[in-house]
Formats: structure tokens, C-alpha cells, sequence
């Protein structure tokens, strides 16, 4: 890969945004990557648009700024398609991860790019069978495991993730969000650019 | 073992406090700080560490009862930022004053007003000439050693003094990233048990702390102050090397990067250096003769160690992070200052950058190395001040 691989998230306050960004962090540092991950610093309210930010790297991270080479970026809330700072300085090969319900060309008309791969999951249906909440980050893990496998595979991903999850959680909440990790790589639509 | 890690800056501050387990740790929270404070009283409910915890109920008295607990010989430690430490600001000259070997972690932050959050270093620039040891950090790794090796340096004989470690607000102290957390035993054996002096509570040798001091010896004790600031510089030094044969990282004074055959180089402090570094690397892959200078020791300042590292030098840049109205940056204050007595002393100018959080992109870092390009070829600097990425002007 290159230097640095980089992923821009978008959310809104109160749904586990940035708590994503550093899981996923959390288990790509576990497979032997240097990693970072930073929200966006501002006044946190509830419900308002965020973006957090991921660095992967074979080398040192060094720099702090803001991501502006995206090679992943990831939707968790539907609601801000329309919004333009989602396609804001994206690649030919960025790819697109979209928690949502409906198809995945639907949605990239409604982001309104050409070329790009995206990945939709039904990240909030997943959630909602397995803790009765919308918590999607874990079903979301999961498609990135699918659509990166570069930078992690489902196995790694799951392995680590249950370490990550022991420290916080307990047995069963634990289960709950391996089998949502793994329906967020199994679910979901597939549009390649 | 050693451990590799994923944690934030704040969290590698608690995390070293907790190793360091200290006797006493008094604490106002505030934000970018909080986390530290928020970490360690966990730890100490938890029953992790044997500290007693004061919460109080504003940063003067939190400083207050360091100096209160270390003047009764217990290791004291605290963290703070922006308006808390400026809260401090009586007790932190009078801290240094009465050579109490205390250790406080500023997560730097923009001072008001207008009221802002994020990071600059108008709070710990403000405070350098308090009397305080002052190092600063580019990164996690590098806040996480200054902490261990800050008791080591604090409480030699002949320093005593208390140490700010400095690390940038938000950029570190709320980024995760991964580092190295070294064993707790081989931590405590590096820092080693706390050798109180003068106790207030040594009954059978009684001695009193803070008292009137008038025109009849007071500059006799600032004098004894400022020796006492000057051998921070070797025990700075002694300890540092102490630390990279315990745990293998290398510090100095400063850290000095591809600045050997350097013909322009930039001076900088804390976590603006990664990117700096950055566009070095790209720089001299094109072959251009860049470098950095990134200052880790600005209380006590090393005047000669700079110089002689910059002899052959063509052109700096200073960035400074924090403003001194109606004066130039502080640490070009200071560099112009060690260049003085150079023979051929190299072009110098003054950026100011990043106040209140403001990014500083690499691109923005490259242009900086292209106008010392322009100056050198004119053989003059034709800005000796200026801001970078500033609206107006």
C-alpha cells in the first residue's frame, strides 16, 4: 500500500462514530499496522454531522492533519446523503461503505458519483436483530473487512475484535457483536467502479 | 514486557502516572487535560495506585496542594491546560521558588479570549520564565518518556525543581495511536523511591518554608534558582541517556533531523515536527538540503548546543505556535539569541502558525522551505515576521 491509508468517517454525534474509527484502529493495530485515529475536534451535539479519521500504516505516522488522500469512506448515517462534504476530495478508487437498506446503485446516484466502488450494509437492520438498538459500527467493521481485506480480513478482524470487546464488554455482548461483524461482511449490495 | 498500544495522549500521560504511582495528586479537570485527570482518579478508586487524590476546587488550589504535599516530602505529580494553569499562576512561581521537585503535565491550549479549546503553546510560553523545567513533546511516545524521565530530573540533587511536560491539545491528547508501554517494574526501577528533603514533617529537623525574604538575600536565592536551572541541562542530559540504555529511545536537548549537511532548516516544538518531518523526507528525495530542529528543552534553554548545531546552516525558519504582542515569537526570541556569537551566522526569519488549532498543512510546511529558497538566492530575508494561513494582512 502506499504510505498512508486513509479513511474519512461520517456520522452524526451520539451514534459511535468516532468509537468506530478507533475500534477499527484498535484491530488493524493488532495485526502489526501503525495506526491513528482522531474525530474532527469541534463542539460534540447530539445528532449533528461528525467525521472521524483513520491513518493505516506499515511506517511511523508522523502527521496529524486532517485526511485528505481518501481511500475509504464511510457513511454510518444514511440521513447525510445529500450533504456534500461526503464526497468532498475523493478519489477515482476511493471506495464508498454505505450503512443503508436499499440498493447500492441507488445510492450512488444519490451521492451523485461516477466510478467509484461502493458498498451498501444494513448495518442499523443487523444492529437492531442482535442488541435490539441502532448501534451499526460493528456490522460496518465487517463490510470494511470485506471490501479492504488488504488492510484486514474477517478473521483478523474477528479475532481482534473479540479481544478489543472482552476489555468493555461481557460474554454475550461480546457474541452479539462478532455475529454482527460478521452479517455486516455477509449482507449488503455491491456496486464496482 | 514492554507492550505495544492504541491509546490516546491523554491516556498515555495517566497510564505513565499510574506507573509512576505517586504520593500525591491533586487535580482540577479541564479540558484538553480531562482525560488524564478522569484516567487517574479511576486508577485510584480501582486501588491501582497508592496515590491520594485531592480533588479541589480550582486550579490555584490544585497547586497549591502540590506544593502543600511536597513540602511534607511526598512525589507529587498534577496536569492542567490553558486558563488552569493560568489559574496557577501565583503557585507556580512560588512551586519553583520553594524547589519543589513537581511534576505537571500541560496539554497545551490557546489562552482566551476568544474562548478556544484547541491547541497552541500561549500557555506554556507564557509560563517560561516561572522557574519551571519545561520539555516538550512531539508525540505519544515522546509525552509518555518525558513523564518517566521528568521525577528523575526534578529530584536530582542540585536541580529540584519542578517539570511542565508539554504535549499539543486535542492533536495528541485525544488521538488514538499506537506506542510503547514499557513494564511497570522496569518503569519504577528507572524512577526509583522518592528522597524528600527538608520535610515539614521531619520533626527532629525543623524548618520553615516560605518565608519573608527581603531586598537583603531575595536575589541571592533567585540566583541559587537559576544555577539550579542550569544543572536541569546536565541532568536533562545524564537522565536521557540513562533512559535509552533502560529502554532503548534516544533523547537530547533537542532533537536534531537531517540537519548534518542542512542548508535550510526549520525550528519548531511539539507535534508540528511529525509533519515537518514528513516534508524533509520528500524534500530530500528531490535532493534538496532540508532539515529540522525540533526543541525538546525550551526551560533550560541550550543556547551553544544550538548553535554548534546549526554552524553550517544557511537560512532558518522559526515557527512559533504562541504569540508575544508587540515582539517576535518566543523561540525565534531564543534562537536568534544562541546565533548571536556564530561567525557566519545563517539568515533568520519569524512564522507565526497554528494559533487556536489552526492546521498547518504539508503543503503550507513545503512553502516554507521555498521561501528560504527565494531568501537564500537573494542573500537577504525580506519578512523577518509574518503569519502563515492567516486571512487579511
Amino acid at each position: 500500500m502506499s504510505k498512508y491509508f486513509e479513511i474519512r468517517w461520517h456520522g452524526r454525534g451520539g451514534q459511535g462514530t468516532v468509537t468506530g474509527a478507533k475500534s477499527l484502529a484498535e484491530a488493524v493495530q493488532g495485526t502489526g499496522k501503525n495506526i491513528s485515529a482522531f474525530p474532527e475536534y469541534g463542539p460534540e451535539r447530539r445528532g449533528a454531522p461528525l467525521k472521524a479519521f483513520n491513518r493505516f500504516s506499515d511506517d511511523n505516522i508522523r502527521i496529524h492533519t486532517s485526511v485528505k488522500n481518501l481511500d475509504v469512506v464511510i457513511i454510518a448515517d444514511p440521513t447525510l446523503i445529500g450533504n456534500n462534504a461526503l464526497t468532498e476530495g475523493i478519489k477515482k478508487n476511493t471506495i464508498f461503505i454505505v450503512n443503508t437498506e436499499k440498493p447500492a446503485v441507488e445510492i450512488k446516484k444519490a451521492l451523485n458519483i461516477n466510478g467509484q466502488t461502493l458498498f451498501t450494509v444494513p448495518a442499523n437492520s443487523i444492529s437492531k436483530k442482535n442488541f435490539n438498538k441502532e448501534i451499526p459500527n460493528s456490522a460496518m467493521l465487517g463490510t470494511f473487512a470485506k471490501a479492504c481485506e488488504h488492510i484486514i480480513s474477517l478473521e483478523d478482524l474477528v479475532k481482534e475484535s473479540k479481544h478489543i470487546f472482552s476489555k468493555m464488554l461481557g460474554a454475550s455482548l461480546v457474541d452479539k457483536n462478532i455475529e454482527a461483524i460478521k452479517e455486516g461482511y455477509r449482507f449488503g449490495d455491491v456496486v464496482y467502479g | 514486557m514492554s507492550k505495544i498500544v492504541s491509546i490516546t495522549g491523554a491516556g498515555a500521560i495517566s497510564y505513565g502516572m499510574k506507573q509512576i504511582n505517586p504520593d500525591v495528586v491533586p487535580a482540577f479537570p479541564i479540558t484538553p487535560s480531562t482525560q488524564i485527570v478522569e484516567d487517574f482518579s479511576k486508577f485510584v478508586t480501582d486501588g491501582k495506585v497508592d496515590t491520594e487524590f485531592i480533588t479541589v476546587e480550582s486550579e490555584h488550589s490544585a497547586m497549591s496542594a502540590c506544593i502543600g504535599a511536597s513540602v511534607a516530602g511526598g512525589r507529587v505529580m498534577t496536569a492542567t491546560s490553558s486558563a488552569g494553569m493560568a489559574l496557577m499562576w501565583e503557585m507556580l512561581y512560588i512551586a519553583a521558588s520553594m524547589r519543589q521537585p513537581i511534576i505537571m503535565t500541560l496539554v497545551n491550549r490557546a489562552l482566551s479570549a476568544p474562548i478556544n479549546i484547541h491547541a497552541d503553546h500561549s500557555d506554556s510560553m507564557g509560563a517560561r520564565d516561572s522557574g519551571w523545567i519545561q520539555l516538550y513533546s512531539e508525540n505519544h511516545q515522546e509525552a509518555y518518556d518525558n513523564l518517566i524521565m521528568a521525577p528523575r530530573i526534578a529530584e536530582k540533587a542540585g536541580v529540584r525543581l519542578p517539570v511542565m511536560v508539554c504535549l499539543d491539545g486535542f492533536i495528541i491528547s485525544h488521538c488514538l495511536q499506537n506506542m510503547i508501554i514499557e513494564d511497570d517494574d522496569k518503569v519504577k526501577a528507572f524512577i526509583g523511591e522518592y528522597e524528600d528533603r527538608h520535610s515539614v514533617l521531619d520533626i527532629k529537623n525543623p524548618v520553615s518554608w516560605g518565608a519573608l525574604d527581603l531586598a537583603d538575600y531575595f536575589i541571592e536565592h533567585k540566583r541559587a534558582q537559576n544555577i539550579a536551572m542550569k544543572n536541569a541541562k546536565d541532568a536533562i542530559c545524564e537522565v536521557s541517556r540513562d533512559f535509552s540504555n533502560v529502554f532503548g529511545r534516544k533523547y537530547k536537548l533537542f532533537e536534531s533531523y537531517k540537519t548534518d549537511d542542512a542548508e535550510k532548516v526549520i525550528i519548531a516544538i511539539n507535534s508540528i515536527a511529525g509533519e515537518i518531518k514528513e516534508v524533509v523526507d520528500k524534500l530530500r528525495d528531490k535532493n534538496e538540503k532540508v532539515g529540522l530542529l525540533k526543541i525538546r528543552a525550551f526551560r533550560p534553554f541550550p543556547y551553544a548546543e544550538i548553535s554548534k548545531a546549526l554552524k553550517n546552516v544557511k537560512i532558518i525558519a522559526v515557527l512559533d505556535r504562541s504569540e508575544s504582542f508587540g515582539a517576535y515569537g518566543p523561540l525565534f526570541t531564543e534562537i536568534r539569541t544562541a546565533l548571536y556569537d556564530m561567525v557566519d551566522r545563517p539568515l533568520i526569519y519569524n512564522r507565526i502558525y497554528g494559533l487556536g488549532g489552526r492546521e498547518l498543512s504539508l503543503d503550507l510546511i513545503n512553502d516554507i522551505f521555498q521561501e528560504s529558497e527565494n531568501y537564500l538566492q537573494k542573500g537577504k530575508v525580506e519578512k523577518i515576521f509574518d503569519y502563515i494561513n492567516v486571512r487579511g494582512g
